[in-house]
């Protein structure tokens, strides 16, 4: 049966694609103790790790320096991330190193990345798992230590905010062994008792001291809590794996209380604006009604009968008025024509007469005795003069001729 | 099923829209009057809501009792 013949060259490319092909090669964390460490002029650094029955060759280069954040020296115990690949000149595999933390600490980052990783992966730091946080609450769960800063911290700003609020606090341990338990009991005994939001944290501390919050089991507990969950585990520089998996994760503890409680002041301030602006509102309303109202009793009033009525008075007035000038105009017009009359009549008068020297005669029966013939002798008769009236006997008649 | 308790966001909805009927120049006087109503009627439910007792802080023990802390 023939066989292939493979040059050095194809066997270390084939071997070198197996290894960059498989998925644990690629990604990887190793711990073991540090030998032959050199820090080379290139700033590359080449070392050995090592345990009891093993060693590995291993590199870091200088690219990736910003994962080493402390002097490799001999005999350290290390946690080293990196890939492993194929060097093909050699025929040796080695380990590239992308970080390199000191065991102990080291070993806590690893197990932090390791189930961030995972809890990643399952989809419990996803957006759509996380609960609105209410912005009206009227009871607070605090899962915290009952000593200490974070909860003197947590409720003084939270009764500062909102003296109203019931605030339920959970002596949880958070620190230690017990701590992951304690801190899940604290979770589900304050779910079941039905607050409206929790905070769960601590202060500041070391990674370890921390680590109580990076625990699977506490994990799941903020994530399966049907209890909006803020996390709030030490600085704001601390991050811990129940930061990705609660509802909202709070820099602080005070933070978490500003974040959890509203602030009653500024609420009761809404609420006397709201009335303001409905009384304001409602008024206008009215107001704007009596306008109309007003401006229709001016149109009304313009066209009412009373008006037309006394429209008509008017009118009637002056009617009245123009009569009245007209008769007084024709009055003066006859008063005038009489006056005339009377000036031509008294052209005309007997009186005139009788003023010049002339009298009036008449006989008793008041005709005019005119000629002798009129009278008779022993005939009364009336004379008239100018101021009066004699009456006379006729004594004699003489007639005599005119010329 | 008797009418769900409103939250004071919910209320807080209603109490915009309520405005925004009384603000409107259309709405009748009855109208007006109904909104102002009910705009009184949530600000007072709202005020109630905030239930004005302060609260002392309680512990909350292992066997489930809750005792004031001290």
């Amino acid at each position: 049966m023939a066989r292939n013949v493979y040059t050095v060259t194809q066997v270390n490319a084939y071997i070198k694609n197996m290894f960059t092909q498989d998925y644990i090669c690629n990604s990887l964390f190793v711990k073991g103790e540090v030998s032959n460490c050199k820090y080379h002029s290139s700033g590359h650094i080449y070392f050995t790790l090592k345990d009891q029955k093993g060693t590995i060759n291993c590199v870091m280069f200088a690219g990736n320096r910003q994962g080493l954040k402390f002097r490799m020296m001999e005999g350290q115990q290390v946690i080293v991330s990196g890939t492993i690949d194929v060097y093909e000149r050699d025929g040796k595999y080695q380990l590239y190193a992308k970080h390199i933390v000191q065991d102990g600490a080291g070993l806590l980052y690893e197990r932090f990345e390791q189930l961030k990783r995972e809890l990643e992966e399952l989809g419990m730091f996803s957006p759509e798992y996380k609960q609105p946080i209410p912005r009206f609450i009227k009871t607070l769960g605090v899962v915290t230590a009952d000593t200490g800063a974070a909860v003197r911290d947590i409720i003084q700003i939270a009764t500062r905010r909102n003296p109203y609020v019931q605030i339920i606090l959970y002596p949880a341990i958070v620190q230690g062994d017990q701590a992951p338990e304690s801190i899940v009991n604290g979770i589900h005994a304050l779910e079941k008792l039905g607050v409206d939001v929790m905070i769960v944290g601590r202060g500041g501390g070391s990674m370890e001291d921390l680590w109580a919050f990076n625990e699977r089991v506490v994990a799941q507990a903020v994530f399966d809590c049907s209890v909006p969950i803020i996390s709030a585990v030490g600085h704001e520089t601390d991050t811990t794996i129940i930061d990705y998996v609660s509802d909202l994760r709070a820099p602080t503890p005070s933070a978490a209380a500003e974040l959890a409680v509203y602030d009653v002041r500024q609420l009761l301030d809404n609420l006397a604006s709201y009335k303001e602006l409905l009384t304001r509102s409602m008024v206008r309303q009215l107001r704007y009604r009596q306008e109309r109202a007003k401006k229709y009793e001016l149109q009304l009033k313009y066209l009412s009968p009373a008006n037309k009525l006394r429209e008509k008075r008017t009118f009637l007035l002056s009617l009245e008025e123009q009569l009245e000038l007209a008769m007084k105009r024709q009055i003066a017009q006859k008063r005038h024509e009489m006056a005339l009359y009377i000036e031509r009549l008294k052209g005309v008068s007997p009186l005139q007469k009788l003023n010049s020297g002339f009298s009036y005669v008449q006989d008793e029966s008041g005709k005019n005795i005119r000629s002798i013939s009129d009278v008779e002798e022993g005939d009364s008769i009336g004379i008239y003069v100018t101021d009066g009236y004699i009456k006379a006997q006729v004594q004699e008649i003489v007639k005599e001729r005119r010329i | 099923m008797s009418e769900k308790r409103m939250t004071i966001e919910e209320n807080f909805a209603k109490l915009e829209q309520t405005l925004e009927i009384l603000e409107s120049e259309e709405v009748s006087l009855e109208d007006a009057f109904t909104a102002y109503t009910e705009g009184m009627k949530l600000l007072k439910i709202c005020n109630d809501q905030i239930d004005k007792v302060e609260k002392q802080v309680l512990k909350l023990s292992e066997d489930g009792t809750l005792t004031a802390l001290d």
